[in-house]
């Protein structure tokens, strides 16, 4: 068994003797020599990733005005910070919106002019207080104008990630992009066989205090990341780095199109081969690494997966569904990815960054769980309407209009002769028939394209689907698509205003 | 003709077709006459390669295929083959595509 010391490696860049390989070369070099011989042969791996990783900020000390001010609230560039700490310190988060141009800027940006040394528009306000008597603050400053801006991400550097995709008949935007309906695209993150924390799954070099690349400078583990699943290979870190040092070339905001902002976070962690069983697990490959399809389209916590695959089939750009080839997309740059661990591996190289033994190891029996919900959040069940009246597709026209007439309802859900939901009819689509003289049966005058409720979802999924379809009722389906009822937008401002 | 897309609501509506280069004149015509415009879209998408960060997240929303990783995970680009449809667009995260007009 071969072992090697922290100490013999940090000897081996001090002297210029040490070997340094990327992740994506080691495969190569375990195939070629064997466990053992790269042992002996390589000293460090390098590993790199860059994606979108919204849970990042930095925390940013402007220094003291006078008269002096505790800032209770700050905006920079009309984009909210936290301020809820001592007088002029705030934490820019990546995924704050402005307040003047929403979506189109947020902390990511804010955080990326910082990087490029643009000014940026500080406004604060406070209440007074006998040692801070300013109220209000506006000035302009620029990242060379603070005293600190360090980055400290509460959750960056998954191990991997969940591919998604959408079954529903519309397009939907998310924080994986665009999904096209009927499952008509694959969207994954991560950065597989250079994927940092791939490469040592069960954190044998890599804990806090481990010195990293973030963002072009160095950086450290601060220590576990929240939301840190390492149970089901869904690791996270904690990051710490000092943003002036850091570059834009790394750190990058981005728009979700109607998600949001979110921050480009380039890093790369070394790895120390100090043993076999490292070496082993930096031979890791596309091909082992594997995740779950997710349906993006059922929005609820629990998505079923769809099916498993690994880094290497979504690299190929197409993977099979439901038997039919989908298009794959990577959010994350493979490119960028490979550049973080060259250059990371120069810096080695070069004797400008050693390698450390972690002060602590990694948890690796914490899990995530879901949130305790106290409040209890009514099901379409509790508010929908049972009486509902329904219609036979071969009902005349005639009949219809009858029946909205005598029960003063708008809707009318249409069903076959085997009582299944085929469409709904609504006073709107009479007053047409009677407009262009068509007499027809219900089913030619129907809306055909109905949407539709299930009884157990919450009330907030039912009025998301109303309000995305300006429709104002649904009927409710079991699972033979028999109608059980019909939710209205009635319904639900009768449950706020109870609620109020 | 393929059309591409097509968006209709009660005032207006937009299709986005292919039409073969022979076709089109008499297409044109039949299409004005019942008083439609037609457009001729021939700017095909533009990226800029200051913003890309060549993460390839156009590849799949794109139906005709303009996007595409070379050996060396670099984006690539065939315009010609562009029906300036938009959808890579909102797809891009980092602002990156635009259609000229």
């Amino acid at each position: 068994m071969i072992e090697k010391s922290i100490h013999e490696i940090n000897n081996r860049i001090r002297d210029g003797s040490v070997n340094v390989v990327t992740a994506e070369e080691m495969v190569d070099i375990v195939a070629e020599l064997g466990v053992e011989g790269a042992t002996r042969e390589v000293d460090v791996v390098t590993t790199g990733t860059f994606g979108a990783m919204c849970s990042s900020g930095v925390w940013l000390n402007f220094g003291h005005s006078e008269p002096p001010i505790k800032m209770s609230k700050v905006w920079l560039n009309n984009v909210e910070a936290y301020s809820g700490v001592a007088a002029v310190d705030a934490f820019i988060g990546a995924g704050q919106l402005s307040e003047a141009e929403g979506m189109d800027y947020g902390g990511a940006h804010v955080i990326e002019d910082l990087v490029r040394g643009r000014s940026v528009d500080l406004h604060a306000t406070a209440y007074g207080t006998d040692s801070y008597p300013r109220k209000v603050l506006d000035t302009t400053i620029n990242i060379y104008d603070l005293n600190q801006a360090i980055m400290l991400t509460p959750r960056n550097a998954y191990q991997k990630y969940n591919a998604a995709t959408n079954g529903t008949s519309r397009t939907i935007y998310t924080y994986m992009g665009s999904l096209l309906p009927n499952y008509g695209n694959v969207t994954y993150s991560g950065a597989g066989v250079l994927s940092p924390l791939s490469n040592d799954p069960t954190y044998q070099t890599i804990g806090t205090g481990t010195r990293i690349f973030l963002g072009g400078a160095q950086g450290y583990i601060v220590g576990e990341g929240t939301q840190h699943s390492p149970q089901n290979d869904f690791a996270t870190l904690m990051l710490k780095g000092d943003l002036k040092e850091m570059s834009s070339k790394y750190i990058r905001a981005a728009n979700f199109h109607a998600y949001g902002t979110s921050l480009y976070v380039g890093m790369g962690i070394p790895i120390p081969v100090i043993n076999e069983k490292v070496a082993l697990s930096t031979a890791v490959t596309d091909d082992d690494i594997v995740t779950n399809v997710l349906d993006y389209g059922i929005p609820s916590r629990d998505r079923p997966p769809l099916r498993t695959v690994t880094y290497g089939e979504l690299r190929s750009g197409m993977i099979e569904l439901n038997g039919k080839e989908v298009p794959t997309s990577s959010m994350s740059s493979f490119k960028t990815a490979r550049k973080i661990a060259e250059e990371l591996k120069d810096w080695i190289q070069n004797g400008e960054f050693f390698v450390t033994a972690p002060v602590e190891h990694l948890p690796s029996q914490t899990a995530c769980n879901p949130m305790k919900q106290t409040g209890i959040s009514p099901l379409v069940d509790d508010i929908m309407s049972k009486n509902v009246v329904i219609i036979e597709q071969t009902a005349s026209f005639h009949q219809a209009a009858k029946m909205i007439m005598d029960n003063a309802y708008d809707h009318l859900p249409v069903v076959s002769e085997n009582n299944e939901l085929v469409g709904i009819v609504t006073a709107w689509d009479i007053s047409k028939a009677v407009a262009r003289d068509e007499h027809n049966l219900v089913k030619d005058i129907m809306t055909k394209k109905v949407m539709t409720a299930n009884p157990d979802d919450p009330v907030e999924i039912a009025a998301r689907t109303l309000d995305k379809n300006s429709v104002s009722a649904m009927p409710v389906i079991n699972a033979n698509r028999n109608v059980i009822g019909i939710i209205t937008s009635d319904d639900i401002s009768k449950l706020l205003a109870r609620r109020v | 003709m393929n059309i591409s897309q097509a968006h209709f609501d009660s005032t207006h509506g937009e299709v986005i077709a292919d039409i073969d280069k022979d076709h089109f004149k008499a297409i044109k015509d039949a299409l004005t006459a019942k008083g439609a415009q037609v457009i001729v879209l021939d700017y095909p998408i533009v990226r800029d390669e200051e913003e890309c960060i060549e993460c390839g997240a156009c590849i799949s929303v794109c139906h005709v295929n303009v996007f595409s990783f070379s050996r060396d995970w670099s984006l690539e680009m065939d315009t010609d083959k562009c029906i300036q449809c938009g959808t890579c667009i909102k797809m891009c995260p980092h602002n990156a595509l635009t259609l000229e007009h």
